[in-house]
């Protein structure tokens, strides 16, 4: 009998350990093939943002994700906003909380920034001044942290007022909704680091913050012991455009080689980039891309909060790549294997997406054509310009703040506005392959970087790397099925076979609600047998099915154009869909190479041709009248 | 008899009792002052203090602090004590923006906090789902299956075949970008993805047989209709737990809302004339 029993037991215990090992199963149960793209974005400011509260935002986390949703709300200068089409998902990332009011301090165009304390903090030269100007801005910190730990259990904090909206909101198969924050940690001098951390479920006690550390490793580190307790996140960099090159630097915060070990904390938790955005696009820039002509894309050249040159080399997305692969064949490991979202950095709970609806994002003081220089202002309005201007540089160009973040170019087109925001643009949204429009099915998307970037409109792209994938295989209707089998995915890693050159399924849809697709590219970066990086941009795909030019690798010119004064388009020919299964005709055996895809709209009228065309007033004609709205691919990286 | 006006003021002071309250008060007041001097300048590190410090570190990093780092904490309160005393003095903290700000956040999840009732009783829900209907009325939605050509003739030639035999509809057509079954997708969605005209031409379709040609911006499709849902008002029990939600939501909210209308009550706003704006 006793026996028995223990035989029951050890059955039981054995069956026991059976089912615990199901749930590790299931996931691979689920049929890549059957991924969806779904839309949405990881970067909203609330008015639980000190910098967006002084901006005039009174939305909330409710307000951001309700927006999301599809309701409409409203701008701090009382219109309306509304999304054309709801998103899937959103990430509100406010600033860390009561410390919100460190970055405010140092962007200098808030109010906050004119309080002397926060201009002895930036005037700060040498490291003492420095530490003596932090220490003037303690009583502030000091106030409101004392009071928050006294309160805690009387009073709901921020933090668990956006904790509580992201489950609230979240609505598991319809809309999935993550809790967030920025940690917008800089190099010493305004060298935007800034990270928004997104989190897979649940949510720590508390965010970790610029206070505790500036180094974007000790966040990393932190993130790491928390998801040895089980609570994974990713940290996603953005605006690496305005780090003056310390976004993607070849060394660490400290100034220390690259490691190994750097190279898999890094990796570890940041799987992806934010390479679009309302201040600017991080792609490339024409001085580091030459022979890309597409690559003068909505460029904002200015560090964050200044009026100084960012540094080229360190800040975009493509030369990081090469600077990963170089990396790696030097014995530190690749710590620029990173996917590509897109999202808004809206300050107003609400991104703005389209040319012909946008708000930009701070709230009151870009919320006009004229506050953002694309409507020509009256001569009296230019007169109390000029003399505004004139006041504030004499005032300005006595501080040596002034060396910190630079006083504002001359004005290139005196009729109109002209500031940091001017340069700005309406993008941008995340695409991930997903299999259900759920926390733990998206974030493993993330994580996994099967993820694409739009500069606004609801393009789709597949990209897959291999071999054999068969010319006819977009005849097949199982054609995804198949390309999972046969290849990876982007943001995948593609084993080599030696001499056997890559090949590539590039497929693109457009936005039926804006214009036709031009082009489809595969955009590819690799050392060369000297050890040199190399990058090209190879046309892969044309609209109207015409052929490309096997010499310049370039679609032939399809004539398309913009009537800026009604914002009318026409073109020969624009595509639907586009696609095309690539052989790179480089490839020389043995190389390491990174491979993206890119697909361009045939150009319509961006954001600043609409405001003067509502506004009835003549475009500024040192603005971009035109805009090729475009999607990235994260990288299929090909591994030796 | 020759006593002086000196001494005479001195009795009459002396037995005057308002005289004496005047001198214990200024004694006392005396004797507070300097007692509040010397707590003013007096700054307590005890047991609780260490524990709230180390707890502050340990919620940011996952972990206590060590001793090193411990000093370094309780140097950094003590430091920022002696500001904070000195600033406030200085009355720094008033008509601070970021101060004003935080206490005005703090006292507005005071007042959302307020006596707010957590589960409501199915007559207020009732009541609540009836003054919100139109919230909660369904959008139009559609499911079906569908067949992706580039061409109208081939989708026109799919429909027969599929309804004249047992083809596998999955093995037909070209690959599609989209779902190729779509299950109670929203009309508002599906004219995003697809164009306003497909979804014009599948409200005319009939269903459970394949129809078509429809034509989408990507091509012609062949369609088989499951379900046409035109939308509409909903029961209670179909969104109870959304109801739930919305109306907690609602109750802070209204809890805010009146808690602030009873202190505006309090104040009297005066608007100064004003000849012209600046």
């Amino acid at each position: 009998m006793a026996k028995r029993k223990l035989h029951a037991y050890v059955l039981s215990l054995v069956f026991l350990s059976f089912l615990a090992l199901l749930p590790t199963t299931i996931p691979t149960m689920a049929d890549p093939a059957e991924r969806q793209a779904y839309y949405g974005e990881t970067h909203v400011h609330t008015k639980l943002s000190f910098d967006a509260f002084i901006f005039g935002n009174r939305n909330g986390p409710d307000e951001a994700y309700r927006f999301a949703k599809g309701e409409k709300i409203f701008h701090p200068a009382g219109f309306e906003m509304k999304l054309r089409v709801p998103l899937d998902f959103q990430a509100v990332t406010d600033h860390a909380m009561y410390l919100g009011m460190v970055p405010a301090m140092f962007d200098t165009t808030t109010a906050v920034s004119k309080h002397p304390v926060a201009t002895g903090l930036r005037e700060a030269e040498t490291p003492s001044a420095r530490r003596l100007a932090f220490a003037s801005m303690m009583p502030y910190l000091g106030q409101i942290v004392e009071d928050d730990l006294l309160d805690m259990d009387i009073v709901r904090s921020a933090w668990q007022e956006i904790i509580a909206a992201a489950d609230r909101h979240n609505d598991p198969g319809q809309f999935t909704a993550f809790t967030g924050y920025e940690y917008t940690s800089s190099q010493n001098n305004f060298e935007n680091l800034h990270r928004n951390v997104v989190f897979a479920d649940g949510a720590p006690d508390e965010p970790f913050s610029r206070l505790i550390s500036m180094n974007p490793e000790n966040l990393w580190r932190w993130m790491d012991s928390l998801r040895e307790q089980g609570m994974d996140s990713i940290s996603i960099p953005h605006n690496s455009n305005g780090s003056d090159g310390f976004m993607f630097s070849n060394q660490t915060y400290d100034g220390q080689p690259i490691t190994q070990s750097y190279t898999d904390l890094r990796m570890r938790n940041e799987p992806i980039v934010e390479v679009t955005q309302v201040k600017g696009t991080s792609e490339t820039h024409p001085l580091l891309s030459p022979r890309d002509e597409f690559a003068a894309f909505e460029i904002m050249p200015y560090q964050i909060a200044t009026w100084n040159a960012s540094s080229l080399n360190g800040s975009y997305v493509r030369e990081a790549y090469l600077r990963g692969l170089a990396l790696q064949r030097a014995g530190a490991g690749n710590p620029y294997k990173f996917g590509l979202i897109g999202a808004s950095d809206t300050h107003v709970g609400a991104g703005a997406f389209d040319e012909n609806n946008y708000w930009s994002k701070i709230g009151i003081v870009d919320a006009s054509g004229k506050l953002r220089g694309s409507v020509a202002l009256t001569w009296v309005e230019r007169l109390r310009n000029q003399i505004s201007r004139l006041v504030s540089n004499y005032y300005v160009s006595g501080m040596p703040t002034v060396a910190n973040t630079g006083l504002p170019p001359a004005n290139p087109a005196p009729r109109y506005n002209h500031q940091q925001w001017s340069t700005w643009g309406a993008s941008g949204l995340a695409g991930v392959w997903a299999e259900e429009n759920t926390r733990t099915s998206i974030f493993a998307a993330l994580r996994r970087k099967e993820t694409f970037a739009t500069s606004g409109p609801r393009m789709r792209v597949r990209f897959f790397g291999g071999y054999g994938f068969g010319d006819d295989i977009f005849s097949q209707a199982d054609m995804v099925t198949k390309a999972y089998a046969r290849g990876v995915p982007m943001g995948g890693d593609l084993a080599s076979r030696g001499a056997q050159s890559p090949e590539f399924l590039v497929w693109v849809t457009r936005d039926p609600a804006s214009n036709a697709l031009q082009r489809a590219q595969i955009v590819k970066g690799w050392i060369d047998a000297d050890g040199n990086t190399q990058e090209a941009v190879f046309d892969v795909a044309c609209a109207g099915g015409a052929a490309v030019n096997a010499e310049t690798q370039r679609c032939p010119e399809n004539n398309a154009a913009v009537d800026v004064a009604t914002c009318a388009t026409q073109a020969d020919t624009g595509a639907d869909e586009l696609r095309a299964v690539w052989r790179d005709p480089t490839y020389v055996a043995g190389e390491s190479a990174a491979y993206y895809a890119r697909a361009l709209e045939n150009p319509t009228c961006r954001w600043s041709s609409w405001d003067a065309l509502r506004a009835g007033s003549s475009p500024n004609p040192t603005l971009p009248a035109t805009i090729q709205e475009r999607v990235w691919s994260s990288p299929i990286w090909l591994e030796n | 008899m020759n006593q002086a006006p000196f001494w005479r003021l001195l009795h009459a002071l002396v037995t005057d009792r308002f005289v004496w309250f005047l001198a214990v008060g200024l004694l006392l007041f005396g004797l507070d002052h300097w007692r509040q001097d010397r707590d003013d300048y007096h700054i307590l590190v005890d047991l609780p203090l260490l524990e709230k410090l180390a707890a502050q570190w340990q919620g940011q990093t996952q972990r206590l602090p060590d001793a090193n780092e411990l000093d370094a904490l309780v140097e950094g309160h003590v430091r920022e004590e002696i500001l904070v005393r000195e600033a406030r003095r200085l009355s720094l903290h008033k008509d601070d923006v970021i101060i004003r700000r935080r206490l005005a956040q703090k006292y507005e999840f005071l007042l959302a906090d307020a006596d707010v009732p957590t589960e409501p009783d199915a007559d207020a829900l009732g009541a609540f789902f009836e003054a919100n209907r139109a919230r909660y009325r369904l959008p139009e939605t559609f499911s079906f299956n569908h067949v992706f050509f580039d061409n109208e003739n081939e989708a026109g030639a799919a429909v027969t075949q599929l309804n004249g035999d047992e083809t596998d509809w999955q093995s037909l057509g070209l690959p599609f970008m989209l779902n190729r079954t779509y299950r109670k997708v929203t009309g508002e969605r599906l004219a995003a993805e697809m164009g306003d005209a497909f979804v014009v031409a599948l409200r005319g379709v009939p269903e459970a047989r394949w129809s078509g040609p429809v034509l989408s911006v990507f091509g012609a499709h062949a369609v088989k209709l499951e379900e046409h849902n035109a939308g509409g008002d909903v029961a209670l029990d179909d969104v109870a737990p959304r109801v739930v939600r919305d109306w907690q939501m609602y109750q802070q909210t209204a809890a805010r809302d009146k808690g602030m209308n009873e202190l505006r009550a309090k104040y009297k706003v005066e608007l100064a004339p004003i000849d012209k704006l600046p």
